[in-house]
C-alpha cells in the first residue's frame, strides 16, 4: 500500500478491528487495510482484552439490574 | 483449465535412496498400520469414525426401543444408563470429531499446496491410538459391574460410585484426549509453515481456517478435560477428594470444569462443519463465499466467545442470581456472531447460479435445521425458560439439532463433494438424493416431537415415562430405526461408487475453485505437491 | 515401510519441529495451570 509498516497502526484502529470482529461484519477493504497495518500479536493481545472489557461489562451490568431490582 | 502440475519431479535431490518408486501405494495390511501419508489415515480416520457411528447408533436404536412403549420391556434401567452414556461419549469422540479430522488430514494439505502434514509419523500415531480407546471404552461393557452409567459428561459423584468400567472408560478419554492433541499440533503447524509459496493466510479456504481455529480450541480445552477425568480418577483410587464432598471436595466443581471443556467441545465440532458448508455452498452456487472475511473474523470470534458462557449448561445447580444473568447475557450474544456465518451462506446464495447435487442438498439440510437448533439453543440460554426445560427431552432435541443436523449433515455433504475427488469415482447421484430425503424426514421425525415431549415435561435419561407421552416416543422411534436403515443405503453407496462407480472428472463439480481441484489429477496420485504450486 | 512422506526432507522441517513444540508446551501449560488453579484454589 502507501508504504505504512505493521505496528503503526492506532490504538483506535485496532480497537474497530477487533470489535468488527465480535460482531462478525467487516468491509473487504477494512480488512485489506487492517492486514497491512496490524500484526497478529497486536490483534491478539487487543481480542483478549476486549473480551476481558467484555465480561467485566456483562458482570458489572448484571449487578446494576440486581441492586436495582432489590430497592 | 488449470495446469496439472507434474508430481513425478524428484523432490529435493533424494530419489536416490528411495527404490526410484514412489508413485502408488504400497500394498497389503502393513500400507495401514505404518502409513504416514496423509490420504491413507484421513480414510482410516474416515472409516474409523463410520464404525463408530455405527455402534453408537446401535446404542441409540436400544434407548429408542426400550422407549417405545411405558414401563420396562427390552433392557434394564442400569443397563439403559449405559446405553446413553456410551452412545454420547462415542457419537462425540468417536464418530464426529474424527470424521472431521479426517477431513482435515485428506484436505488441508491439498488445499494450502503442501506435499503431507507437518508431523507424519505423529499423524499415524494420532490415529492409532484411536481403535485401541475405541476397544477399552467398549471393554466396560464386560469388566464387572459393567460399564459405567454416568452419562457422558461424568458428573461426580456417580463417578465414584462405579465400577472397573469407569476407569477404562476414563483411559479411553485420556487417549481420545493424546490423539486430538497430536492431530491439532500437527494441523496447526501445517497450515502455518507449509503454505505453497502465494498461499497467504487470507487466500486458505474456509474450510483451512475453520480448522486452523478449531485446533487451537482443541489444544486449549482438551487438556482441561484431560484434567477432569484424571482428578475422577485419583478420586476413586489416590485417596484424592477434587470432587468428593465427603473428603471436603466439590462436586459442582466438577461440573464447571467439565464444561469449562465442554462448551468450547460444542465449537470444536461445530466450525469444522461450518468450514465444510462454506466450501460446498458456494461451490453449488458458483459464486465466491460471500463476506470471506468476515467469515474468518466471525469464526475466531466464536471461538473465543465460547470460553465464557460454559455455567449457561448448569443454571439450576445453584449459583448467584447475577452469574446467571451474566451468563444469560452472553450467551445470547454468542449468536450474533453464528447468526452473520448464516447470513453469509443465504447471501452465498443470493443470485447464485444454483443446483442441487447431493452435496448441496446435506448442506442445505445442515443450513435450516443448524439454525433451527441454534434457536432452541437461545430459547434454552434464558435462564426462566432453562429451569423450565432441563434435563427434559427439549434439551434432547435441542443438541441433536446441533450435533446430527449440524455437524453430521455438513460431514455428508462433505463425504459426497469430496468423494469424487478422493476415490476417482462418482456415486450414485440418484441414491445420494434417495439417502438425502430419507435422511432428513427420518431425522424431523426423531427430534422435532422431542420439542414436544420436552416442553409437556418428559425427562431425559429414564428407561420408562408417563403414558401420555406414548404417542410422540413411538413416532420418535419409527424415525430412530429409518434413521439408522438409512445409514445403510449410504454405506451401499459408498461401497457401489467404490466397486463399480463411472470415473470423476478432475474437476467434478465446475463450481470447485480449491487447489485439489484446480490443480490436481483424479484420481489423485499417492503424493501431491511435492514441488509446491505457485498461487496467484 | 513406505516411503515416509516427503516432508521429512522439507526445508521447513526445523521450523515445523519448533511450532510442534511450542504448541505441545501449550498443551501442557494447560493440563498443569489447569490442574494447579483446582489443587491450590479450587
Amino acid at each position: 500500500m502507501d508504504g505504512r509498516k505493521p505496528g503503526k497502526a492506532s490504538l483506535l484502529a485496532m480497537v474497530k478491528t477487533v470489535l468488527s470482529a465480535f460482531v462478525g461484519i467487516r468491509r473487504r477493504s477494512g480488512h485489506d487495510e487492517d492486514a497491512v497495518r496490524l500484526t497478529p500479536v497486536q490483534i491478539i493481545v487487543t481480542g483478549v482484552v476486549a473480551a476481558a472489557v467484555f465480561v467485566i461489562g456483562l458482570i458489572l451490568l448484571a449487578r446494576f439490574i440486581i441492586s436495582s431490582a432489590a430497592s | 483449465m488449470s495446469a496439472v502440475i507434474d508430481n513425478h519431479a524428484p523432490a529435493h535431490g533424494h530419489d536416490s535412496h528411495d527404490h526410484g518408486d514412489h508413485h502408488g501405494a504400497p500394498h497389503g495390511l502393513m500400507r495401514w498400520v505404518t502409513t504416514t501419508n496423509h490420504k491413507d489415515i484421513g480414510t482410516m480416520y474416515l472409516w474409523f469414525s463410520f464404525i463408530m457411528f455405527l455402534v453408537g447408533g446401535v446404542m441409540a436404536l436400544t434407548i429408542r426401543a426400550e422407549l417405545f412403549e411405558p414401563g420396562l420391556q427390552i433392557v434394564s434401567p442400569e443397563f439403559f444408563n449405559t446405553m446413553t452414556t456410551y452412545h454420547g461419549l462415542i457419537m462425540v469422540f468417536g464418530a464426529i470429531m474424527p470424521a472431521f479430522v479426517g477431513f482435515a488430514n485428506w484436505l488441508i494439505p491439498l488445499m494450502i499446496g503442501a506435499p503431507d502434514m507437518a508431523f507424519p509419523r505423529m499423524n499415524n500415531w494420532s490415529f492409532w491410538l484411536l481403535p485401541p480407546a475405541g476397544i477399552l471404552l467398549m471393554s466396560s461393557f464386560l469388566l464387572p459391574g459393567g460399564a459405567a452409567g454416568v452419562g457422558w459428561t461424568m458428573y461426580a459423584p456417580l463417578t465414584s460410585q462405579m465400577g472397573p468400567g469407569m476407569d477404562t472408560t476414563i483411559f479411553a478419554v485420556h487417549l481420545l484426549g493424546m490423539s486430538s492433541i497430536m492431530g491439532s499440533i500437527n494441523i496447526i503447524t501445517t497450515i502455518l509453515n507449509m503454505r505453497a509459496p502465494g498461499m497467504t493466510m487470507m487466500k486458505m479456504p474456509m474450510f483451512v481456517w475453520t480448522w486452523l481455529i478449531t485446533a487451537y480450541l482443541l489444544i486449549a480445552v482438551m487438556p482441561v478435560l484431560a484434567g477432569a477425568v484424571t482428578m475422577t480418577l485419583t478420586d476413586r483410587h489416590f485417596g484424592t477428594s477434587f470432587f468428593n464432598a465427603a473428603g471436603g471436595g466439590d462436586p459442582v466443581l466438577y461440573q464447571h470444569i467439565f464444561w469449562f471443556f465442554g462448551h468450547p467441545e460444542v465449537y470444536i465440532i461445530a466450525i469444522p462443519a461450518f468450514g465444510v458448508v462454506s466450501q460446498v455452498i458456494p461451490a453449488f452456487s458458483r459464486k465466491p463465499l460471500f463476506g470471506y472475511a468476515s467469515m474468518v473474523y466471525a469464526t475466531s470470534s466464536i471461538a473465543i466467545l465460547s470460553f465464557i458462557v460454559w455455567a449457561h449448561h448448569m443454571y439450576t445447580v445453584g449459583m448467584p442470581v447475577a452469574g446467571q444473568l451474566y451468563f444469560m447475557y452472553a450467551t445470547m450474544l454468542i449468536a450474533v456472531p453464528t447468526g452473520v456465518k448464516v447470513f453469509n451462506w443465504v447471501a452465498t446464495m443470493w443470485k447464485g447460479s444454483l443446483t442441487f447435487e447431493t452435496p448441496m442438498l446435506f448442506a442445505l439440510g445442515f443450513l435450516f435445521l443448524f439454525t433451527l437448533g441454534g434457536f432452541t439453543g437461545l430459547v434454552l440460554s434464558l435462564v426462566p425458560v432453562d429451569v423450565q426445560l432441563q434435563d427434559t427431552y427439549y434439551v434432547v432435541a435441542h443438541f441433536h439439532y446441533v450435533m446430527v443436523a449440524g455437524a453430521l449433515f455438513s460431514a455428508f455433504a462433505g463425504v459426497y463433494f469430496w468423494f469424487p475427488k478422493w476415490t476417482g469415482k462418482m456415486y450414485d447421484e440418484k441414491l445420494g438424493k434417495i439417502h438425502f430425503w430419507l435422511t432428513l424426514v427420518f431425522f424431523n421425525m426423531i427430534f422435532f416431537v422431542q420439542h414436544f415431549l420436552g416442553l409437556a415435561g418428559m425427562p431425559r435419561r429414564i428407561p420408562d415415562y408417563n403414558p401420555q407421552f406414548t404417542e410422540f416416543n413411538q413416532i420418535s422411534t419409527i424415525g430412530a430405526f429409518g434413521f439408522g436403515l438409512s445409514q445403510l443405503l449410504f454405506l451401499y453407496i459408498l461401497l457401489k461408487a467404490i466397486k463399480s462407480g463411472k470415473p470423476a472428472e478432475q474437476k467434478q463439480w465446475d463450481g470447485a475453485d480449491t487447489l485439489e481441484w484446480t490443480h490436481l489429477p483424479t484420481p489423485m496420485p499417492y503424493h501431491t505437491f511435492e514441488n509446491p504450486p505457485t498461487v496467484k | 515401510m513406505d516411503k515416509l512422506a516427503p516432508v521429512m526432507d522439507d526445508p521447513r522441517r526445523k521450523d515445523n519441529i519448533r511450532t510442534g513444540i511450542i504448541l505441545a508446551l501449550l498443551a501442557a501449560a494447560s493440563f498443569f495451570g489447569f490442574f494447579a488453579k483446582v489443587y491450590f484454589f479450587r
